[in-house]
C-alpha cells in the first residue's frame, strides 16, 4: 500500500486537472481550486521541514566540529537574526513596509547579497565566453560569429561600428543582431520548446499512469 | 611570441574578472553617457501604455527578486511614473514573494514629495506609502493603486485570479480587506483587467502570465524581462500573445529615453557597452592565441 | 500499410482541424467608409437629427464634407449642408453635424460626400430615421457642443465554455469613445430580469474596443447570475456630462456547458499524442525491440562516477532549484536513482544539496531506495540529502562555498536551473571537476554547455530513465512521442506553413483561420 496509495492520489489529481482543462463544469474547478490549495498548503508547510533539517544539519556540524563548522554557526545566526527581527520586532503584519526593522535588513543586507550573487554572471559570463568561444570547427565558429553579432548589436557601441563601417540602413548590426535573436535564436528555441513540451506530456502521462515510479523510491 | 600567445591562451580567469570590473565601473565615476536606438518591441510595450485610456486599470505582477534589480527595478520606476503620468489605476501582486516589496521600493523612490507625511482630510498619509506624487500627478493608496501581496501557487494563481480576485487575495499588502477599497469596485476577475505589465526574472514569470492570462483570458500582457530570460520570451512577442517586451537593462533605457524619463537604465548603458567590448576582446584573443599555438603544433 | 496510414492521417487530420476549430463571433457592422451614424438628437423639443462620422483619411484644414439627404435610400439626395474643416477641428477625430430642418415625423436617409486633396469619397446610405423629439436623460448637460452617440448593436450571449454563470455581452463602442479623449467616460452595464422592471448596476466598463479585429468591447457579467434565468441588457455611455443608451437585448440565460468546444482541437491532437505512446508502449511489453540513439551525457555517468571514486572524492548531485510540481525535478531525480545505485556500489561518497523541502523528501527516499538495492544500505545516511535554502542565489552561494572547499570530483545539475546555472557551472569548472548537466530551460542550456563536459539538452532529460532503465515501456513511451509528437505534428505543422506562406499573398484572412485554428481558447 505504500506504493499504491501514492499512485492513486497521483492518477485522480493528475487526472482532475486534464478533464478539468476540457470540462468547465463547477464541480471540478472547484476540485481543481481545492487540490492547487492543497498543494500551496503543503508546500508552505513543508518549508518548516527544511529549515528545521538545516538547523539540525548545521547544529551537528558545530557539535561535532566537522569540516567548515564555522558556516554552520553563520548560517543559523543569520536565520535566527532574520526570524526573531521579523516576528517580533517589525510592527507584526506590517512587516514588510518600508522603515521596519526587517525591511533595514531586506535593503541592507539581502538586497546587495543578492545583487552580488546575480553580478557575478557578468564575471563567469566573460570567463565561460574566454574559454568556451574558440573556432575549432564550422559550428564553432558560426556561434563565435553570433556571440559577437549578438553582444556587439545589444550596446550603443554597435550602432556607432555601424556608421563607422557605413552599413546600408536597416544592415547595422544591431538590426542583424536583431535577425539573430528575433529569427534564427526564435526558430531554435522553439524547435527544443517542441521537444521539451512533448518530453513533458509523456513525463506527465507516464507518472499519472504510474509507469514512472522513480520518484517513489526504487524501481 | 609563442610564449606570449600560450599565455594568452590561458589566461587567469581573475584577470578577466579584473578588467570586467574595471570596464563595468570607471564609465559610472565618469558619469559618462550615451545615445540609444529604441528597438520595436519597446516601442509595441510604450505604444500600447499610451493607448490605454485615463481610468484604465493594469495589474503589475512582479516576479522578481533583488538579484534582478539592477535590470528590472528601473522598468518597475518608469512604468509606474507613465502610469501615473497618463492616470492609469494600477494594482499590483507578485507571485514571487519579495515582488510586492520591490513594487513598493519603487514607488518610494519615484515619488519626489517632501516629508515623512501629509495631513489631508484629517488623514496622516505616508509619503511613499499612502501617497506619491510625480511631477503634477498625485495617486493614493486604495484609490488609484493597491499592493495586494504575494500569493504562492505559481501559475495556479494566475488561474484561480480568472475566477475571482478576492478569493486569492482577500486582503491586501497590510491585511486590509480588498474589497473595501474604491479601487476594487469593478474589478472581480482578471478579465477587468485592461492590460497586465509583468515583471519577470524567471519561474513563474511571463511564459506563465502568457500561458494563463493571455491565451485562456485574453488579457493583453506586456512584460520586463531580465536579458538571459528575454529571449525565451521572444515566440511569444512574434506571435502577437505578448504586447511589448523590455529585454534587460537596454530595453529599460530604450523605455527610459520613450518617456522621457531618463534614469538608472540609462546611466548603466555605457559600463554594459564597456564590458561587452572588452568580453568580445577576449574571444578575440583566445583565438588568435588558439590559432597561432595550434599552427605551431601542427608544424610539429 | 504504415506509410499509407500516415498519408490518409495527414490528409484527413488538416481537414478535421478545419472543420472542428470554434468560429469567431461575427464583427460589428460599420457603414464604410466614414462609418456614418444618426440619432435624434436628444434635448431638442423639435425633431433634429445629429449626423456623426469619422473624418476622412489625410483630411487637411479647408477639406470639405457635403451632407446630403433625401427621402428615399435611392435618392435623389439634396445637400442640405458643407461642413468645412478648419484647424482647430483637426485635434478630434470625429464630425458631427446637425440637421435642423427635419420635418417631425418624416424618415429621412443620410450620405456624406468628403472633398480632399487627395480625392473625393462618399459614404454608404444610412437611414431610414424617423425625425421625432427625444427627451434628454436626466442629469445629462443639454446642448452640449460635441453630441453624444450611443452604443450600438449590443448583443448578448451565454458566457462560451464556462462553468455557467455569466453572461457576455458585445457592443459596438460609441464614436465618441476615441483613444486619449479626455471627456469620454466609459460604459455602465444594466441589467433587469424583465424589460418593464428597473434596470440595475451591474458593472462599469472604460472606453476602447476589446478587440480590435472584430470591434466590439465585450464585457462579462458575473455579478450573481443564475443559470437557466432570464436577464436583459442595456449599455450606458458616459461622455462630457452626458448618457446615451444603447438598445436593450434579452431574453438572455446563462448555461454550463459540459464541454469546451474552443479546446476540441487540442483534445483531437493530444488524443492523437496519448494514443501513439499507449500504442507503443503496448508493442514494447509486446516484445518489440525499440531502437534508442546514444546519448553522451548518460553515457559518461558510470565514467563520472567511477572518476569520484578512484580520485577518492565526493559526488555533487544538484536537482535543480524547482520543486516536485516541475516536472524536470522528477526526471532529474530519475537519474539520481541511478547515480545513487553507483556511489553505493563503489562506496563513493555522495551529497544531494536541494532548494526545496518536497525535494529532500523525496531524494531521501529514492537514495534510500537505491542504497538498499545495491545492497549497501549500511552506507546511507539521512545527511547525505540535505535542505539548503529556497532562495536562489542563497542556493547557488552555498553550493558555490562547498564546491570551491570539497572540491568534488564529479557534479551533476539534472532538472530546471535559472540564472543560478552558469555560476554553478562555471565554479565547478574552476576546480577541475567533471560535470555532466541536463535541463529542460532554454535559456541556461547555453550556459552548461559552455561550461560543462556533458549537457542533455531539453527531451534528452526525460528520456533518461527511459535510456537507463531500459524498461520496455518507457522506451515505447519515448517511441510514441517521437512518432506521434514529432512525425504527425510536424508533418501537420509543415501542411499548415505552406498553406499560410501561400495564404500571405492570396488570402490574408485565412492566415487568421489558421492561427484561430491552433490557439488555445
Amino acid at each position: 500500500m505504500k506504493r499504491e496509495i501514492p499512485l492513486l492520489l497521483t492518477a485522480i489529481v493528475g487526472f482532475t486537472f486534464l478533464i478539468q482543462f476540457f470540462i468547465p463544469h463547477p464541480f471540478l474547478r472547484f476540485l481543481a481550486d481545492m487540490f492547487s490549495d492543497w498543494f500551496s498548503i503543503i508546500a508552505a508547510a513543508a518549508i518548516w521541514l527544511g529549515a528545521l533539517n538545516l538547523i539540525r544539519v548545521s547544529l551537528e556540524k558545530i557539535n561535532k566540529k566537522e569540516s567548515d563548522w564555522f558556516y554552520a554557526i553563520v548560517t543559523i545566526a543569520s536565520f535566527l537574526l532574520i526570524v526573531i527581527i521579523g516576528f517580533f520586532f517589525s510592527g507584526g503584519r506590517s512587516f514588510q513596509d518600508p522603515g521596519t526593522r526587517f525591511d533595514w535588513i531586506y535593503l541592507n543586507i539581502y538586497t546587495p547579497l543578492m545583487a552580488t550573487m546575480f553580478a557575478m554572471l557578468a564575471f563567469f559570463v566573460a570567463s565561460a565566453s574566454y574559454r568556451a568561444f574558440r573556432a575549432r570547427n564550422a559550428q564553432a565558429t558560426v556561434l563565435l560569429l553570433a556571440a559577437f553579432l549578438v553582444m556587439l548589436g545589444r550596446t550603443p557601441f554597435g550602432d556607432w561600428l555601424s556608421s563607422i563601417v557605413f552599413l546600408p540602413k536597416g544592415w547595422g548590426i544591431s538590426n542583424i543582431s536583431n535577425i539573430i535573436m528575433n529569427y534564427f535564436n526564435v526558430a531554435g528555441q522553439r524547435a527544443i520548446m517542441i521537444g521539451i513540451a512533448l518530453g513533458t506530456v509523456s513525463t506527465s502521462l507516464r507518472i499519472i499512469l504510474g509507469i514512472e515510479r522513480t520518484y517513489l523510491g526504487g524501481d | 611570441m609563442q610564449k606570449l600567445f600560450r599565455i594568452l591562451l590561458s589566461i587567469d580567469r581573475r584577470i578577466i574578472f579584473l578588467v570586467i570590473f574595471l570596464a563595468l565601473t570607471v564609465p559610472i565615476f565618469l558619469r559618462m553617457k550615451i545615445d540609444i536606438d529604441v528597438t520595436r518591441e519597446v516601442q509595441i510595450f510604450y505604444d500600447a501604455i499610451e493607448a490605454l485610456p485615463s481610468g484604465s486599470r493594469v495589474l503589475v505582477s512582479c516576479d522578481y527578486d533583488p538579484g534582478s534589480e539592477p535590470e528590472l527595478q528601473p522598468m518597475a520606476e518608469t512604468a509606474f511614473k507613465h502610469f501615473i503620468r497618463k492616470k492609469i489605476r494600477f494594482a499590483i501582486i507578485g507571485l514571487w514573494p519579495q515582488g510586492p516589496t520591490q513594487a513598493s521600493r519603487a514607488l518610494v523612490m519615484i515619488n519626489e514629495a517632501k516629508g515623512r507625511y501629509i495631513i489631508e482630510n484629517n488623514d496622516t498619509l505616508t509619503v511613499g506609502r499612502d501617497i506619491v506624487v510625480v511631477g503634477q500627478d498625485t495617486i493614493r493608496y486604495g484609490k488609484d493603486f493597491i499592493n495586494l501581496g504575494f500569493q504562492s501557487g505559481n501559475e495556479l494563481v494566475i488561474q484561480r485570479l480568472g475566477s475571482s480576485i478576492t478569493a486569492v487575495f482577500p486582503n491586501d499588502f497590510r491585511g486590509v480587506a480588498t474589497s473595501s477599497y474604491p479601487i476594487m469596485s469593478g474589478l472581480n476577475r482578471l478579465a477587468d483587467f485592461d492590460f497586465i505589465f509583468n515583471l519577470s526574472a524567471g519561474y513563474p514569470g511571463t511564459v506563465e502570465w502568457v500561458q494563463f492570462a493571455v491565451d485562456r483570458f485574453h488579457v493583453p500582457c506586456g512584460a520586463g524581462n531580465t536579458a538571459v530570460q528575454a529571449p525565451q520570451v521572444y515566440p511569444y512577442l512574434d506571435a502577437g500573445q505578448l504586447t511589448g517586451l523590455m529585454g534587460g537593462m537596454k530595453g529599460g533605457a530604450e523605455y527610459e529615453k520613450l518617456t522621457g524619463y531618463t534614469a538608472k537604465a540609462t546611466m548603466s548603458m555605457v559600463s554594459q557597452t564597456a564590458a561587452h567590448i572588452f568580453v568580445v576582446l577576449f574571444i578575440v584573443i583566445g583565438n588568435l592565441a588558439y590559432f597561432m599555438t595550434r599552427g605551431k603544433k601542427e608544424n610539429h | 500499410m504504415k506509410y499509407i496510414s500516415y498519408i490518409l492521417l495527414l490528409i484527413i487530420l488538416p481537414l478535421t482541424l478545419w472543420f472542428l476549430h470554434q468560429p469567431e463571433r461575427p464583427a460589428t457592422i460599420s457603414s464604410l467608409p466614414f462609418d456614418l451614424t444618426v440619432i435624434n438628437t436628444p434635448g431638442y423639443t423639435s425633431g433634429t437629427i445629429s449626423l456623426n462620422w469619422f473624418k476622412a483619411p489625410a483630411e487637411n484644414a479647408g477639406d470639405s464634407y457635403s451632407i446630403m439627404r433625401s427621402e428615399s435610400p435611392n435618392g435623389p439626395f439634396t445637400e442640405i449642408s458643407n461642413f468645412v474643416t478648419s484647424s482647430e477641428h483637426l485635434a478630434s477625430k470625429i464630425r458631427q453635424f446637425t440637421d435642423t430642418l427635419a420635418s417631425e415625423g418624416r424618415a429621412y436617409y443620410y450620405k456624406v460626400a468628403a472633398k480632399t486633396a487627395t480625392g473625393n469619397l462618399e459614404s454608404s446610405v444610412v437611414g431610414p430615421i424617423q425625425s421625432q423629439a427625444v427627451s434628454a436623460p436626466p442629469d445629462t448637460t443639454p446642448r452640449a457642443e460635441e453630441i453624444l452617440f450611443p452604443p450600438t448593436q449590443l448583443s448578448a450571449f451565454d458566457t462560451r465554455n464556462d462553468g455557467g454563470h455569466s453572461i457576455t455581452l458585445e457592443w459596438k463602442i460609441s464614436p465618441n469613445d476615441v483613444p486619449k479623449s479626455l471627456k469620454f467616460n466609459g460604459y455602465e452595464i444594466y441589467r433587469s430580469a424583465r424589460p418593464d422592471m428597473p434596470f440595475t448596476l451591474v458593472g462599469d466598463a472604460t472606453g476602447g474596443e476589446s478587440d480590435y479585429s472584430r470591434h466590439v468591447k465585450t464585457f462579462t457579467d458575473g455579478n450573481d447570475v443564475d443559470n437557466g434565468k432570464a436577464y436583459y441588457y442595456y449599455v450606458v455611455a458616459k461622455f462630457d456630462g452626458q448618457i446615451a443608451k444603447s438598445n436593450v437585448v434579452g431574453p438572455i440565460q446563462a448555461s454550463i456547458q459540459y464541454f469546451h468546444m474552443g479546446r476540441l482541437i487540442s483534445v483531437l491532437l493530444l488524443g492523437i499524442l496519448v494514443g501513439m505512446i499507449l500504442f507503443y508502449i503496448n508493442q514494447a511489453k509486446a516484445g518489440k525491440d525499440l531502437f534508442i540513439r546514444k546519448i553522451a551525457g548518460l553515457e559518461a555517468v558510470d565514467e563520472a562516477v567511477g572518476r569520484a571514486t578512484e580520485m577518492g572524492k565526493k559526488v555533487f548531485y544538484v536537482p535543480g532549484t524547482q520543486d516536485m510540481d516541475n516536472v524536470q525535478t522528477i526526471a532529474g531525480l530519475t537519474i539520481l536513482s541511478r547515480v545513487a545505485k553507483l556511489t553505493a556500489e563503489y562506496e563513493t561518497k555522495l551529497e544531494v544539496p536541494v532548494s526545496r523541502s518536497l525535494v529532500m523528501v523525496t531524494a531521501r527516499e529514492i537514495v534510500k531506495e537505491s542504497y538498499l538495492n545495491a545492497g549497501r544500505p549500511d552506507f546511507y545516511n539521512d545527511d547525505m540529502v540535505y535542505y539548503l535554502t529556497d532562495d536562489q542565489f542563497g542556493y547557488a552561494a552555498a553550493i558555490d562555498g562547498m564546491v570551491v572547499r570539497q572540491k568534488p570530483a564529479t557534479i551533476f545539475y539534472q532538472g530546471a536551473f535559472y540564472a543560478e546555472s552558469l555560476i554553478l557551472a562555471e565554479t565547478g569548472n574552476s576546480i577541475g571537476a567533471i560535470q555532466i548537466a541536463g535541463t529542460a530551460m532554454p535559456a541556461q542550456l547555453p550556459f552548461f554547455v559552455a561550461a560543462c563536459d556533458y549537457t542533455l539538452i531539453g527531451e534528452e532529460l526525460f528520456a533518461a530513465s527511459a535510456y537507463l532503465s531500459r524498461e520496455p515501456k518507457l522506451l515505447g513511451s519515448l517511441k510514441g512521442q517521437d512518432i506521434g509528437g514529432k512525425l504527425v505534428f510536424l508533418s501537420l505543422s509543415i501542411i499548415f506553413i505552406i498553406i499560410v506562406s501561400v495564404a500571405v499573398f492570396t488570402n490574408p484572412a485565412l492566415v487568421e483561420q489558421v492561427g484561430r485554428i491552433f490557439s488555445v481558447n
